[in-house]
């Protein structure tokens, strides 16, 4: 045996670390980005609308109105309400993914992905033809067989929890699947062994164990339901139940006099106030987040079987969450597209049936919004990538430093998309004369992907949380640099988790709205601006037909998405 | 020349004020020695070994490597563990799954303290393999891999960059018994081959008496005694230590009478006599402890009744109620009737006297 | 001055194109205003003008509509772009902020309702264009915002025909504002929807009206003026309170029409901005568009901005049948208008 050891030197000399301060620099950059609109909500909210003057007065005159309690009320009622109906189906189908031999897995996977696309307006309309009161579908059929008034009205808040609800169940399989697949398999076995019923391993072994997880995607998709405009504008609005998102939208949106952004920062604030205090007891109660990984990754074996009915009723429940969640949108928006106006199914709308909207100017506007809305597809999700990996990384290796980045990531949640694009504006102007970033892409890749940041970031530090910290512990005292263990050894391992937060912030940046629209000029327009564009004019045929257009990009994406990340053969 | 050498060490967890899990450690390691950290978990010998690697910063004391300060308190001296000369075998082997068993070792060579071209790494690399006698495996992914070859794998790409510190953590925790006790010869091999110092973290008694030079027995963030293997084996300090080396049968009594190099030990109405020890005063209370291979079923003795009787291995073991406690006695042949009146002989070296806490 | 009709029907298209590439001034420019006349060359030099439109989709061909018109009228070539983007306030907020910035203005030519070009005015956003000197109609001009009258807009009530019969639907507001209504209409709750109407009802009416609608007659909120068509389209109400019927809705023949209830219009001004670098060329369009009658007819058809003077508009028929409309002089918007506005809202914001 020639070789030998102890021939190392005592102690090394320092290495240059280029890639490992390329990491930190970025860390603190995306970190300023996510500082600014938080700034900037805080801020604006403290200048009232009114006077200009400095102080509370923004916030004495929504805490002073009379419609204060009753819009607290109600978004709490929402909010909770819509997490419980996203918690209800997506548990069932995360369960069905990860630790069953459901034989629609696959198809769990493609529903939940592609019902992330779906534009929450092209639901609420759909479910508005079929369930209105006045001559709504089903309650045409209704009193056709003789009933009286209406069966079902969707202009309630049941129906806003349930559809808004729906809607989140796409994105929180995706933080719940992973949760559920990381509990070893032995504990339902174990549970079955003692003739305990899969339902009660479920809601008493499972759920307990991953009540961590649960609890902190909870708390992300209550910022989310609290935020979501489309149902309560147009399932609550008209019947006057007033939540958090409309009366910001209210304080926005007059056409004769300025926005009221001081009111609009002010209910901001408060609501980021809120999470903030929530967070800071789900920090106490979890001292260490266990959360879980990532879809795919090693191939597990299904820990729960099915029997013939079991699989039936799965099948059932599945199929009824598919057909409300994803194909009745769908079949909305192509009938819309098919038609001049937006119209109930009927004999007479079937006669108008026509392909008119795919015509020249369709193809026109896809050339003409199609390079950037491509650009910004593919380059805005790079960006917010790379940033969270940073963050993810930086937070892992000094800890205090991780609170701090998970803490500002998830109350920028909070900050509303239209503050984030008008704080940057402001940003651009002002840098104008130095960097001329004001009016073009990079502005408006700034700051949508400031926007996605906090979404991306709780994948991709999910994801490096799930690796092995000796992995990269033996890197160090190999001798190997930081940033070399980042990208030769973290992000080829946690590759999963980085291509879904990648595939996920593609598709919200591919439907963004209110940036896009604010930011927009005659030679910067994207796909989602000029469907909303087409919308506003009342050319709805023109921006349904963009939208199946979008589905189709999403399409492209999600089989993209799910070849990358397939599972390895057996 | 000392390898390493912990000062006054100290190590709290969450601030100043917080949990005390190192206290004022002082362990001095020789060049070449192979020194086991043996406790029961929590006891703080990872933390230690993490403090070594460098993963860990003190909180106070001083450390140094070869004779380099790596931390002080006072000189505000702390150096990174990319820069410490050592090598590190992790409890989870902690082996880059997207990488192959080639690859692993030769980005750690390449990429890693050593800096070396690639034609260099791969041959080190390849002489490594062979060295654990796993070259056949170059080309696997590591995912691929029984535990056995995966623990090869770590230990290859702990040693290929020619550590002066070799750092393990529990190395054969996650082997089933039979190979722990290949492997754990392999590794005592490779060491005394090599002439590294080794210091390896363990709460398993057969690793500690097959891998050390030197035993440190930890508990609650202290070496409680540190010393040869089989002199702690023998020797024990304390009952605490006696017990993590392996079951010990104990009576409760005090000290009758002291006279040269003996002592009369009395318990109930029987009196012992065993070595006198510097500690001890007539009257003092005392535990008397034995291990069962050190007793057995005779004519005359310690009476007691059996309460259980099995097959384990070649031998019965048996449950002895002697009105104080159990004691658990092995004997060859058939078994014993439950209730049935024996009595139990120690071999009078075979007692070992603890002060009562 | 208006352009005579006769001479424009014998001026061909080749004739018209063949201008629009020449530099030369064209055959219709004689009759042309001396002032408009004088900026011609300016104006084609500079060659291009942008157009603010709102959060309307407009096209390329909408684009070429205009050069057309505008190349047949003037006789010169002008590359018009059509900007839509955000509703008009957040807009315009950002072109006070790029013109503080001294950042060059996004658009050159901007339309808009009294009250926000006067906020641009305000920020010295808009070039002190003399709309007089071009001799346009003193009625139409609003000195104190520098404006030119293009359009105007109107928030009438219209029904779905295939629910009510032209007997069945309210003919006055009084009618309107009963029981059996209730729950019935559908519009938003928005306060530009309603101060309009302050002009015939008077502030403390309009209130009123507010009041009952909401409060006694339950309406529907549609979350946007536009869902308002939609919703009575689909005849999920068969009145709507506050948006006109959309062109598409004309073209397609879809079941609605107006309630003959005399309606209040809000009057759009055009506005060149200071930081334009195309102000001629702007100033230019903005006065073809106002002054000609083949501007404001394509203004009607292409970008969806009628008067209710021109015939074939939907105004136009509207205001034969309610025998015309609530209008009131820019000023009015900047005072009055404003403060039924701020009252409105205060009310909306309570009930």
């Amino acid at each position: 045996m020639s070789y030998s050891l102890g021939r190392a030197p005592a102690i090394s000399g320092r290495r240059q670390d280029p890639l490992g301060k390329l990491v930190v620099v970025l860390a603190v950059i995306a970190l300023a980005l996510l500082l600014l609109p938080i700034a900037g909500l805080v801020l604006s909210s403290l200048f009232s609308d009114d006077t200009a003057a400095f102080g509370l007065g923004n916030y004495q005159s929504i805490i002073g109105s009379r419609k204060f309690v009753t819009v607290v009320t109600n978004t709490a009622i929402l909010a909770f309400g819509s997490l419980a109906v996203m918690f209800l189906v997506a548990i069932p189908l995360a369960w069905l993914y990860a630790r069953t031999d459901f034989r629609w897995r696959g198809a769990i996977l493609i529903a939940a992905t592609s019902q992330i696309a779906i534009p929450g307006f092209l639901v609420a309309l759909g479910y508005i033809f079929l369930l209105n009161p006045s001559n709504g579908l089903v309650n045409l059929w209704w009193r056709e067989v003789g009933g009286q008034g209406s069966l079902i009205n969707v202009y309630s808040m049941p129906w806003i929890i349930l559809l808004q609800g729906l809607t989140m169940v796409g994105p929180a399989f995706y933080f719940l699947a992973p949760a559920l697949s990381n509990v070893d398999g032995a504990m339902e076995e174990a549970a079955s062994a003692h003739g305990v019923s899969k339902f009660d391993a479920l809601f008493r072994i499972l759920l307990p164990m991953t009540a961590p997880a649960l609890i902190s995607t909870a708390l992300f998709f209550l910022v989310i339901s609290v935020e979501t405009f489309d149902y309560a504008g147009m399932l609550g609005m008209p019947a006057r139940i007033d939540v958090v998102a409309t009366w910001i939208y209210q304080f926005t949106q007059s056409s004769m006099t300025l926005p009221q952004y001081g009111h609009a920062s002010a209910i901001g604030t408060m609501t980021a106030a809120i999470l903030l205090a929530l967070i800071l007891v789900q920090m106490l109660v979890f001292k260490r987040g266990t959360e879980a990984g990532t879809i795919g990754g090693r191939a597990k074996v299904a820990s729960v079987r099915l029997g013939k009915g079991a699989q039936l009723a799965a099948l059932t429940g599945f199929a009824i969450y598919a057909f409300m969640g994803i194909g009745l949108p769908f079949l909305m928006l192509v009938w819309t597209a098919l038609l001049p106006v937006p119209q109930p199914p009927s004999l007479e709308a079937l006669s108008q049936l026509s392909l008119t909207g795919f015509g020249a100017q369709f193809w026109a506007e896809l050339a003409n919004v199609g390079g950037t809305t491509l650009f910004i597809t593919l380059f805005v999700p790079t960006c917010v990538l790379l940033f969270t990996i940073a963050m993810s990384w930086v937070a892992m290796r000094t800890p205090t430093l991780g609170r701090t980045i998970n803490l500002v990531t998830v109350v920028s949640l909070a900050v509303p998309s239209i503050v984030i694009a008008v704080v940057f504006n402001i940003g651009g102007l002002a840098v104008h004369r130095y960097v001329p970033l004001f009016g073009t892409v990079w502005l408006l890749v700034i700051a949508i992907g400031t926007r996605y940041v906090a979404t991306a970031h709780r994948i991709t530090e999910n994801a490096f949380r799930q690796l092995n910290p000796e992995m990269a512990e033996y890197a160090r005292t190999a001798g190997v640099t930081s940033g070399r263990t980042l990208f030769s050894i973290a992000i080829p391992a946690a590759r999963t988790g980085l291509i879904f937060a990648w595939f996920w912030v593609a598709l919200l940046t591919l439907r963004e709205l209110p940036i896009t629209l604010i930011m927009s000029n005659y030679d910067l327009q994207t796909l989602a601006s000029r469907i909303f564009l087409y919308n506003s004019s009342g050319q709805t045929q023109q921006s349904a037909a963009l939208s199946v257009a979008l589905f189709a990009i999403v399409t492209v994406f999600l089989a993209g998405f799910l070849y990358l990340t397939r599972r390895p053969r057996a | 020349m000392t390898a390493i050498a912990l000062a006054k060490i100290e190590k709290r967890f969450g601030g100043q004020n917080g949990i005390l899990v190192l206290d004022k450690l002082d362990l001095t390691i020789g060049e070449g020695e192979s020194y086991v950290l043996l406790g029961q978990s929590g006891c703080g010998k990872t933390t230690t070994l993490r403090m070594m690697a460098g993963l860990e910063e003190p909180t106070g004391g001083e450390m140094t490597i070869s004779g380099n300060a790596v931390y002080s308190r006072a000189d505000r001296i702390w150096v990174a563990p990319e820069r410490r000369p050592i090598g590190m075998v992790f409890q989870s082997y902690a082996l880059w799954p997207t990488m192959t068993v080639m690859e692993n070792v030769r980005f750690t060579l390449e990429r890693g303290r050593t800096r070396l071209a690639r034609a260099e790494a791969v041959a080190r690399t390849r002489d490594v393999l062979e060295m654990m006698q796993i070259g056949h495996l170059a080309d696997r992914r590591v995912t691929q891999l029984s535990g056995g070859q995966q623990q090869r794998v770590a230990l290859a790409r702990a040693v290929a960059q020619q550590p002066r510190i070799l750092l393990m953590d529990e190395p054969l925790s996650n082997l089933d018994p039979q190979l722990r006790s290949d492997v754990r010869g392999e590794i005592r091999r490779l060491c005394k081959n090599l002439g590294t110092t080794a210091v390896i973290v363990t709460h398993d008694r057969d690793d500690a008496l097959g891998l050390a030079d030197r035993v440190g027995v930890m508990d609650k963030g202290r070496i409680l005694q540190q010393a040869a293997p089989s002199d702690v084996m023998s020797e024990p300090g304390s009952l605490f230590i006696a017990r993590l080396f392996g079951e010990v049968n104990t009576l409760d009594g005090h000290v009758a009478a002291l006279d040269d190099g003996h002592a009369k030990i009395a318990v109930a109405s029987q009196v012992f006599s065993v070595k006198r020890q510097l500690w001890m005063e007539t009257g003092q209370t005392v535990v008397l402890g034995a291990r069962p291979l050190s007793q057995s079923f005779a004519e005359n003795g310690i009476a007691g009744t059996v309460a259980e009787s099995h097959l384990e291995g070649q031998m019965r073991r048996n449950k002895v109620d002697v009105g104080d406690g159990m004691m658990t006695i092995y004997h060859e042949g058939t078994a014993l009737p439950v209730g049935e009146r024996v009595f139990v002989a120690t071999r009078p070296e075979g007692w070992m006297v603890f002060p009562t806490r | 001055m208006k352009l005579d009709r006769f001479k424009l029907s014998l001026a061909t298209a080749g004739m018209a194109m063949l201008a629009a590439m020449s530099a030369a001034p064209a055959l219709a420019q004689t009759d042309l205003p001396e002032g408009v006349a004088a900026l011609l060359e300016a104006a084609a030099a500079e060659g291009t003008v942008s157009l603010f439109v709102s959060t309307d989709a407009r096209t390329a061909e909408d684009e070429v509509r205009l050069e057309e018109g505008i190349a047949k009228d003037l006789g010169i070539a002008i590359d018009i772009r059509l900007v839509s983007g955000s509703p008009d306030p957040v807009y315009i907020q950002q072109v006070v902020q790029q013109h503080n910035a001294g950042v060059e203005a996004p658009v050159d030519l901007f339309v808009t309702v009294p009250t926000l070009l006067g906020i641009l005015n305000e920020a010295g956003a808009i070039a002190g264009t003399d709309w007089a000197a071009l001799d346009a109609n003193p009625d139409e001009i609003a000195e104190q915002v520098h404006g030119l009258f293009v359009a105007e807009f109107a928030r009438p009530i219209f029904y779905n025909t295939n629910l009510l019969s032209a007997e069945e639907v309210p003919t006055s507001i009084e009618d309107l504002l009963r029981e059996e209504w209730a729950g019935r209409i559908v519009t938003a709750a928005l306060p530009d929807v309603f101060s309009p109407w302050a002009i015939g009802l008077g502030q403390d009416e309009t209130l009123d009206m507010v009041e009952t609608l909401f409060v006694d007659l339950r309406a529907g909120i549609a979350p946007a003026p536009t869902a308002i068509r939609t919703l009575v389209e689909s005849g999920e109400y068969p009145i709507g309170f506050g948006i006109r019927i959309s062109a598409d809705q004309v073209a397609n023949n879809s079941p609605v029409a107006y309630v003959p209830i005399k309606a209040p219009l809000v009057p759009r001004f055009a506005g060149v901005l200071e930081q334009s670098n195309n102000k001629n060329a702007a100033t230019v369009v903005a006065w073809w568009l106002s002054q000609t009658e083949a501007g404001q007819a394509l203004s009607a058809e292409v970008l969806d901005w009628p008067r209710h003077t021109t015939p074939g508009t939907d105004l136009f028929e509207m205001s034969q049948l309610t025998d015309g409309f609530y209008s009131a002089p820019a000023e009015w918007w900047m005072t009055t208008g404003v403060e039924a506005g701020n009252a409105i809202a205060r009310l909306l914001q309570d009930i």
